[in-house]
């Protein structure tokens, strides 16, 4: 009996019922309303043209494969630039700490620098 | 949709062969998409790619709670977004010069019936506005649920479904007033 009464609240799951994507109690609910509703049906005809001119009038072709080529080499250039400027910053920080040590800026703890000077003694 | 989940789990890899799997299936969609903010065919090809190499990179990130559909769209909304908002004028709908200078070209000779009829609801579709346009594209071109649209907007539910509703009834009017306006 409520199936049949024309809610706006039916009349708005239609569009979802043309594109199979409602759940299934939802479905249910749409099919038992349609089988007394001449007037959703004619609504649902309507969609379902609506749907094909939609498809029909936004399917313009793209030219996939060419994309898809630079998206990758943009992946790669991307990932290459990011190597390039971690190799960089590296060996910026590494000049640094070099430069610093050696003006004597730098100190390093005195238990590290005599484990160096041991390590030094011990390989002759 | 467990394909394209397992599509995204082989990205997290590096595997290339599934990016492109996941490429071909969204570019058209993403492109589409694009268009209704960007209406330029180069900007939405930028769309593409920058919403494709955001899927590489953030791949590890994609929960599977979300469809892998809605989690793709929803960064090409933001990507095209973006785009419209740096070239400095709000998001609008306007049609491609390229269609409109084909079909004023065309005597009615030219026009089959079929021909006129997707000039006539191309002409009705570009009178939506944008929130309109955008659900029934993503509802009719790319078959998304309205809770998946829902989230590709960032908006409720009960949003989803009025716009559709009310973009259907304009559609209607605007179709059967051109029809009044032919005979």
């Amino acid at each position: 009996m409520t199936q049949n009464r024309c809610s706006r609240e039916l009349k708005e799951l239609l569009p979802w019922y043309v594109n199979e994507t409602l759940t299934g109690n939802e479905r249910a609910r749409v099919e038992a309303h349609l089988v007394g509703c001449e007037g959703c049906r004619k609504e649902l005809k309507e969609l379902q043209g609506l749907k094909q001119l939609v498809v029909m009038d936004e399917d313009v072709a793209v030219p996939l494969e060419g994309l898809l080529v630079q998206t990758i080499e943009r992946i790669h250039s991307g990932e290459r630039r990011t190597i390039a400027q971690l190799n960089w910053q590296l060996f910026a920080l590494g000049f640094t700490v070099g430069v610093l040590y050696e003006r004597g800026r730098f100190k390093i703890e005195p238990e590290v620098e005599a484990l160096g000077w041991e390590l030094k003694r011990r390989r002759g | 949709m467990q394909d394209e989940i397992a599509w995204i789990r082989q990205v997290v890899q590096g595997d290339e062969g599934a990016f492109a799997k996941l490429f071909r299936g969204y570019a058209p969609r993403i492109f589409r998409f694009a268009m209704i903010y960007l209406n330029d065919r180069t900007q939405a090809e930028e769309v593409v790619q920058e919403t494709m190499i955001a899927v590489w990179k953030g791949a590890k990130n994609y929960k599977v709670q979300s469809r892998v559909s809605s989690w793709v769209l929803g960064i090409a909304r933001n990507k095209a977004l973006d785009r419209a908002r740096a070239r400095g004028r709000a998001p609008e709908f306007v049609r491609e010069k390229l269609d409109r200078q084909a079909s004023a070209r065309a005597t009615p000779e030219q026009l089959t019936r079929q021909e006129i009829q997707i000039d006539r609801i191309r002409a009705a579709l570009a009178q939506l506005t944008p929130e309109h346009r955008e659900v029934m594209v993503l509802a009719f071109y790319s078959d998304l649920s309205y809770s998946e649209i829902a989230q590709v907007l960032n908006c409720p539910e009960g949003t989803v479904k009025s716009r559709m509703y009310y973009a259907k009834e304009q559609l209607k009017e605007l179709l059967s007033l051109r029809g009044g306006e032919s005979r």
